[in-house]
């Protein structure tokens, strides 16, 4: 037909029109992929600002050395906390020698995560892994400390079992220890040795032991004694919903309302750290508002452009259209033809651009491909099919007149 | 027999701001194998007059008949696709067309583009003194003398019987412009077809077999050469 080689020849206005599809599908995938963009990396913030919680004392300032009640720790299961590391301290006195069954004092920390210490792999006689799956299953394992062992005199060996008595300390009203109060007698397994330092911050003393918090939970249940963590901490597991998970932990009473009230879990107060977080986040969220506010302005701008320039390409051809009348062609069929022509250049621009996104690895679902296309392509062709009919007017000769 | 009758034509021109009477009351009739020439001085209504009859507008009053048939109630796309043929002073061509597919366009659009239509158009091209050469040139390569005899070579082809030219020579020099008129003139005479030319220079008036002349909207004369030979 003529009016492809006519499309083929006139390379300059089909490149033209080629090109603007091309431009305006690429820019529409490239403002939705900004805006995609930006909800991804709030998404995906909690990750590199994690929003890190620790319980406190009532002041906010001390984490360690608590006395966390059981049922505060598991007022923690409700709310979603990702990396819950949880630690625990208690004393008793292990045999010495078989037979002579002297007893000597030994001091257990207990945690249910190795990150919960500061110990370097070379410090320990276990892998890491060995180390992580003692803690955080409920098992009677135990690593006992090298010095600890050398400066009493504790001949042992990994894979020996002490008896171990359990004791906890008797508080008095200021929370200091008065005194001990005995648990339990159990029996613990020797899975290694550590050495050096355990805590990264103040202790009340260096541990001889360190076993899983479970397991010593465990024992105090055995013996319906109460039972106490030493620290709690984590990451709010979805940060997006920051709020909610605050509401929530006010419901589960976590913030210290009212500091008078002197029992219970409100001497313990959650604190939250998301101050960075909340900055940063503010920001992408501010981003995503004014990409937001700007979609609709944009794009209607692009669909008046778009619509303009198919315009301007039409009313270009007014001296052919003129033409094309004059030799007797119908005006359905010339306005026909230009629709064919413009939706044919908008398809191979948009579907390069397409293309050419999809290679550079512009991941948008099916789904959103066909809509922005499909809605490209209804822009233009209505665009297309006003200005065809403004252009080949009803009078033929109004036609020639005005070019 | 093709008999062209324009009946108490007027015509106007219309926006905002005024209305342009262009034709008033004309009455003309033109017939096949006569070299008809309406003469007259710019903006006297002669295109205006030359559209009405290739229909490409309606008259605003009166009536103009084929055949005694009124346009009104024809197929005006269809009268201009098989009966008649147009060639204006200037941009007669589709410019990203050659010369062949110019002169073919015509017989795409009537379904006569079969059999040995390039040897035809061969023909036709050295008929209106151009070489075959030509055939695959586009428009803007040729000078404005080729390009409306490729015009005509294109009405030739179309074997329209009625051909309206519209200053068809008002951009050519003298020996071109005596060129094409005498290949319509000839047209009219040796085909038989109804050639109607528009035109201020009196010159190819005086070739006229029909002369109407134009003035201000209205035919101020009509002078009948075939009656006077
Ligand atoms: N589109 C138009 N709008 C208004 N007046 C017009 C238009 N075209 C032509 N005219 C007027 O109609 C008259 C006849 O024009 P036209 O037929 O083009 O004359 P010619 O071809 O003899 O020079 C002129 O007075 C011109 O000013
Ligand atoms: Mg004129």
């Amino acid at each position: 037909m003529y009016r492809i080689k006519y499309a083929v020849r006139n390379k300059s206005r089909s490149f033209l029109l080629i090109l603007i599809s091309f431009i305006f599908i690429s820019f529409i995938f490239i403002y939705l992929d900004s805006i995609d963009g930006n909800y991804r990396a709030l998404e995906n913030l909690g990750e590199q600002i994690p929003v890190s919680i620790c319980l406190t004392d009532v002041s906010g300032i001390r984490q360690q050395g608590l006395r966390i009640q059981e049922k505060t720790a598991d007022h923690l299961e409700q709310l979603d906390v990702k990396e819950k590391v949880l630690t625990a301290e208690s004393y008793g006195n292990v045999s010495r020698g078989g037979q002579d069954k002297e007893k000597i004092s030994v001091f257990l920390t207990a945690a249910n995560d190795a990150s919960a210490f500061l110990l370097e792999p070379e410090s320990l006689t276990v892998s890491m892994e060995e180390f992580e799956t003692m803690l955080s299953e409920d098992a009677g394992v135990c690593l006992l400390s090298r010095e600890y062992a050398e400066e009493r005199g504790l001949d042992c060996q990994p894979g020996d079992v002490l008896e171990l008595n359990l004791y906890s300390g008797k508080y008095d009203e200021i929370g200091q220890v008065d005194g001990f109060e005995k648990v339990a007698s159990t029996q613990i397994e020797i899975g290694g040795f550590f050495q050096g330092r355990v805590y990264d911050s103040i202790m009340t003393e260096e541990p001889n032991v360190i076993c899983s918090a479970d397991w010593l939970r465990g024992q105090y249940a055995a013996e319906g004694k109460p039972f106490y963590y030493s620290s709690a901490r984590g990451v709010v597991g979805n940060p997006m919903e920051l709020n909610a998970w605050k509401e929530k932990a006010r419901e589960l009473s976590f913030f210290p309302m009212d500091t008078q009230k002197p029992e219970d879990i409100a001497q313990i107060a959650l604190s939250v750290d998301d101050r960075n977080y909340i900055q940063t986040a503010s920001k992408i969220k501010k981003n995503i508002e004014i990409l937001k506010i700007f979609v609709i302005p944009v794009f209607v701008l692009l669909i008046l452009l778009e619509a303009l320039i198919f315009f301007l390409s039409i009313h270009n051809q007014k001296r052919e259209i003129f033409l094309m009348r004059c030799l007797g062609m119908k005006r359905f069929e010339i306005i026909l033809q230009l629709l064919l022509e413009g939706s044919a250049l908008a398809v191979i621009g948009s579907g390069a651009a397409m293309a050419v996104l999809l290679c550079a690895g512009y991941g948008f679902p099916a789904d959103t491909w066909l809509k922005v296309f499909l809605a490209f392509m209804a822009v233009q062709f209505l665009g297309s099919a006003f200005s065809a009919v403004l252009v080949c007017r009803k009078n033929v000769l109004y036609i020639g007149k005005t070019y | 027999m093709n008999k062209l009758k324009i009946e108490n034509v007027s015509y106007r021109y219309s926006n905002h701001y005024q209305t342009t009477y262009a034709l008033r009351e004309v009455n003309a009739q033109f017939q096949s194998g006569q070299f008809c020439v309406i003469e007259g001085k710019s903006g006297s209504g002669k295109t205006t007059m030359l559209s009405l009859l290739a229909g490409l507008d309606l008259p605003s009053e009166g009536t103009i008949y084929l055949d005694e048939k009124s346009y009104r109630e024809l197929d005006r796309d269809k009268l201009r696709r098989k009966q008649l043929s147009i060639i204006f002073q200037n941009y007669n061509l589709f410019p990203m067309l050659t010369v062949q597919e110019n002169i073919a366009y015509p017989l795409g659009l009537t379904g006569r583009k079969k059999g040995n239509w390039k040897e035809r158009i061969n023909e036709i091209l050295e008929s209106v003194g151009l070489n075959e050469t030509m055939q695959k040139k586009f428009p803007g390569m040729l000078s404005g003398g080729e390009q409306q005899r490729v015009a005509i070579a294109r009405t030739i082809a179309s074997e329209a019987p009625i051909i309206l030219a519209d200053e068809p020579t008002g951009n050519l020099d003298t020996a071109n412009s005596g060129r094409i008129v005498e290949k319509l003139k000839k047209l009219s005479h040796e085909d038989g077809r109804c050639v109607i030319l528009v035109t201020h220079d009196p010159d190819i008036a005086r070739q006229a077999d029909v002369l109407y002349r134009m003035s201000d909207g209205r035919i101020v004369e009509k002078k009948n050469r075939i009656g006077d030979r």
